[in-house]
């Protein structure tokens, strides 16, 4: 087993030399050390496949010079290799805006984010597999007789940080994630997931629960609604964390603010007064709260929405910089699109461990009458980032007669339109129930979406 | 693709042959078998977001080592491994061991072998191998020539916003197992995307184009710093698309209830990936996920298409539909397991006719290995789709442009591009970036904002008709299967004409 002593010396040691490699060629430099394990157990159908990484390295740099920047990225524990090509990215530096790297404090390793219990399970894969195995179990159990196709996976993983930049400390930090997540008959689905070991509780429970809770009849839009209509639906914290980090980021950027691409204001009014909504760069036990951002920023808790009025655009140094002539709110992530690995992607403004205080309404009596619960839907990604608009199929809902569950959503015979924007202005409840969804701690909310 | 001899050999070869075979050496001294894939990525790459801002990287190295062991019983685990250095690999195996303790017997577990087993190379040379030519004018000159022409296409009224993401990277590849087998593949790819985002006061409209191909980025833009006709024409048509793009209309009720036909441009073929491919993939398949396909591998649905649809998984094509070795952004020669690339056809006759395997599900299925087990970076390797094309065989189906193919549609309307796709077990999701309507067999002009196509997998390819125009693997894309990513392209003739039915369904934003 690597040691925690062990393990944060040679994140240390890598990060350093790289910048001790080119600190007299650059003005400033900065230099992010992951270093990570993982095991994990796939479950495909009645099959269940062991995936196991050891010692995965990435180093993501930035170089400064002359108002230039520099971008480079390796995967690896070469120090060669990673100097060597932040050295060669020099020649190609661009201008930018961005006028140095943070300067960090001395702090003692932060392990926030570390549970020993995840971490050690990591050198004992058969007890991995039995939580599994035990979570498959359990769902097809709960159904006897039924041939269910379940798809899932059970892992735990855990990473060492190094932060280095020209000016003070180096930074280490820690993490472990743990996570479940379960799909039945490619549809339906549930997960969990933080920092912690997965339990024998826990994941039975996942299993169990997923198919208990669906009833066994399947309508369609005609069956249950009449028809296409707008309705007022129940929107579970899965998709609305979704659909925030999607589409709502498009417009609380600061970057795209900048850009032009988004015309946000704080003061404007962005939700019902029902709604409010904080970013949680530092929050405790979340797979979203780091403990600095990817700048070098400490996390920390921002109010973004306060009952439906815009509080703060989120920021990165470079946005913060032109925008403000001011502070970073932190929230400067390596945030990968398509086949980027996470330390070749450029810093972009996201988003950190979401919170939306919850109502006084229980979930399911927050919409009397006929209407449903969107799980998720399938495609996200290719909503309409510009204006907020979804028009999708529903992967995974329950049909509720006043608040009672009482068929799925037929799989592959649902849509739902809707403009996030507009559905977020318009919230008509807000549940007292919150999940934890290992990155944001949501309620789920009632909101006009058209279905067909 | 070259002969082996003359195929180039990956740099570094003889210190990474030694730590594989010597990783590889300490493993059979555990297991029956083992193997192992090492992939090395050289990239260069631009990055110009709608801010303004320019990144430039002109190297970026990864690299990972997955290796797979093979125990008694059909036990089998895999683990990567983040250096290719004989210690790191040999501690991951020692890790292996421990998970390969714990895996119950597979007796069904097989691995089908590698066929040609003594070739060694393989791979195109590149040309201004960027790890030794500065790509960056390149870069620079790309980035210079999308700001030329967004800056042409704006008005008094209307700013078009260029974003560029474009790179090119060496890859290279090397496959060994303890049974002496020993396979390398150098590749160079480029690709280039490029969004046009069209701002009028609050309003915004975007296109997206991307291509992607065999070879760097030369293909695309010169030394000169102009680039090449055809992608400056396809480029300076999307800008003004997203312009007009700015007065679209969706498609009323009416029309949507009236439609006869969908036609689909190549750039709008997604669901052949999406909806078709994935189904067929053998591993999904296996796990009773496909709703086409049962586990055993008998197709449940039967004719899946009409008469005329034939799917072919390999080599890109060329315009007649004849597979091409050195082709296509999803090409290589070898998968990960060092099994040659062949194509797979997989629907013919509108009937399910084959699938694509891995080594493992080639087993499984008795059949042989189709080239299509592939990991990213050290990850495991599962059966992945490379080109998918729908390649037709010839006949009165198959018309030589739009006209025609229009004929006889009382209603319908031409779909082009899409911003992604998602796929379930029944059916498909794919953006689509703009269309067309037709009226009375002829194009009205009428531009048709961005909706959202779906296609029910069981029925879909019943509705294809017809064809129109030459087959092209246009469909640039990233396929994020098991959280692994892939370059792949879908593709067909230029348009295909699908008649309304349940199955499909087109939808347009609130």
């Amino acid at each position: 087993m690597t040691s925690m002593n062990t393990a944060f010396a040679s994140v240390r040691a890598l990060a350093e030399a790289v910048r001790a490699r080119v600190a007299h060629v650059t003005d400033d430099v900065e230099v992010r050390v992951e270093r990570a394990d993982q095991v994990a157990y796939v479950i495909e159908g009645r099959a269940l496949i062991p995936e196991l990484e050891c010692d995965a390295w990435r180093v993501a740099m930035r170089a400064r010079k002359g108002g230039r920047l520099a971008i480079a990225a390796t995967t690896g524990s070469s120090v060669d290799d990673a100097a060597g090509a932040l050295l060669r990215s020099l020649s190609a530096a661009q201008p930018d805006a961005l006028e140095d790297f943070a300067a960090l404090h001395e702090t003692p390793p932060d392990g926030r984010g570390w549970d020993d219990a995840a971490a050690a399970m990591i050198d004992r894969p058969a007890q991995v597999r039995a939580l599994a195995a035990s979570m498959a179990d359990a769902a097809r159990a709960a159904a006897p007789g039924a041939s269910l196709v379940l798809e899932g996976g059970l892992k735990v993983g855990r990473t060492w940080r190094a932060m280095a930049t020209a000016r003070g400390a180096t930074v280490l930090s820690a993490s472990t994630v743990g996570s479940a997540f379960l799909m039945v008959d490619g549809n339906e689905w549930d997960s969990l997931a933080g920092t912690a070991a997965p339990t024998e509780h826990g994941v039975r429970a996942l299993g169990r629960e997923l198919i208990v809770e669906l009833p066994p009849r399947e309508v369609t839009v005609a069956e249950w609604l009449g028809g296409p209509k707008e309705v007022t639906v129940l929107i579970d914290p899965r998709l609305l964390e979704a659909l925030l980090r999607a589409l709502f980021l498009e417009r609380v950027g600061l970057d795209r603010v900048v850009s032009g691409l988004s015309n946000a204001a704080v003061g404007d009014v962005v939700g019902a007064p029902i709604f409010s909504l904080f970013d949680d760069t530092g929050a405790a036990a979340s797979l979203a709260g780091a403990v600095i951002d990817h700048e070098g920023i400490i996390g920390q808790r921002k109010t973004v929405v306060e009952r439906g009025v815009l509080r703060t655009l989120l920021a990165d140094r470079r946005s913060a910089k032109v925008a403000w002539g001011g502070a970073s709110t932190g929230n400067g992530f390596r945030l990968p699109m398509m086949a980027e690995d996470a330390s070749e992607a450029p810093v972009r403004v996201g988003m950190g461990h979401l919170d939306v205080p919850a109502g006084n309404t229980p979930r399911l009596k927050l919409v009397p009458g006929r209407t449903v619960v969107l799980t998720d839907l399938l495609g996200v990604h290719s909503a309409n980032k510009a204006t907020g608009a979804f028009n999708n199929p529903v992967q995974g809902g329950v049909a509720l007669e006043d608040g009672v569950p009482v068929a799925r959503l037929k799989a592959g015979a649902w849509s739902a339109t809707g403009n996030f924007h507009t559905m977020l202005r318009a919230l008509s409840g807000v549940s007292a129930e919150r999940l934890h969804t290992g990155t944001a701690s949501l309620p789920w909310v009632a909101a006009p979406v058209r279905l067909s | 693709m070259l002969n082996s001899d003359d195929a180039p050999v990956p740099r570094n070869d003889a210190a990474v042959r030694s730590a594989l075979t010597a990783a590889l050496r300490h493993a059979r001294t555990r297991v029956p078998y083992a193997d192992a894939v090492y992939e090395r990525v050289f990239k260069c790459e631009v990055h110009q977001l709608a801010s303004g801002q320019r990144m430039v990287k002109p190297a970026s190295v990864k690299g990972s080592v997955q290796i797979r062991l093979v125990g008694e019983g059909g036990r089998q685990v895999g683990i990567k491994a983040g250096d290719a250095d004989v210690d790191t690999l040999c501690a991951a195996i020692d890790r292996g061991l421990d998970a390969l303790a714990a895996e119950p017997d597979d007796p069904g577990f097989g691995l089908a072998a590698i066929p040609n087993p003594s070739r060694e190379r393989y791979g195109v040379a590149p040309k201004d191998d960027p790890r030794d030519v500065d790509p960056t004018p390149r870069l620079e000159a790309l980035a210079r020539a999308v700001d030329a022409l967004a800056a042409a296409g704006s008005t008094d009224d209307v700013r078009v916003v260029p974003e560029l993401w474009a790179w090119e990277q060496v890859e290279e590849k090397w496959v060994a197992d303890t049974d002496g087998v020993f396979k390398t593949q150098v590749m160079t790819i480029g690709f280039v995307q490029v969004v046009f985002r069209a701002v009028r006061g609050e309003q915004q409209a975007r296109t997206r184009v991307r291509f992607g191909e065999v070879g760097g980025l030369a293909q695309y833009i010169d030394a000169a710093g102009a680039l090449s006709p055809k992608v400056a024409h396809e480029l300076a048509v999307e800008r003004d698309v997203a312009v007009r793009l700015l007065d679209a209309r969706p498609m009323t009720a009416d029309e949507l209830a009236g439609i006869t036909h969908y036609v689909l441009h190549k750039s709008a073929l997604v669901f052949i990936h999406e909806g078709l491919g994935h189904p067929i993939e053998a591993d999904i398949v296996r796990s009773g996920n496909s709703a086409i396909v049962g586990p055993s591998g008998v197709a449940l649905v039967s004719p899946l298409g009409s008469s005329v649809v034939r799917i072919v998984d390999g080599a890109a094509p060329d315009g007649d539909g004849t597979p091409v070795a050195d082709r296509g952004f999803g090409t290589e020669f070898i998968d990960d397991e060092g099994v040659e690339v062949r194509a797979a056809e997989l629907v013919a006759g509108g009937h399910i006719v084959g699938m694509m395997h891995s080594r493992e599900t080639a087993h499984r299925f008795g059949v042989a290995p189709t080239g299509n087990g592939f990991s990213e970076l050290g990850d495991r390797r599962i059966v992945r789709m490379r080109n998918t094309v729908l390649c037709p065989e010839r006949g009165d189906h198959w018309v030589d442009s739009l006209g025609e193919l229009l004929e006889g549609i009382g209603l319908g309307v031409v779909l082009h591009g899409s911003l992604g796709g998602a796929v379930s077990k029944e059916g498909m999701s794919s953006s689509t970036q703009y269309g067309y309507l037709v009226r009375d067999g002829e194009l009205t002009g009428e531009i048709i904002a961005p909706g959202n196509f779906t296609a029910l997998t069981a029925g879909c390819l019943k509705t294809i008709e017809a064809y129109a125009g030459p087959v092209d693997c246009h469909g640039v894309g990233f396929c994020g299967k098991g959280s692994q990513m892939r370059r792949v392209t879908e593709g067909g003739p230029t348009f295909v004409r699908l008649g309304a039915s349940a199955w499909v369904n087109l939808t347009f934003e609130g």
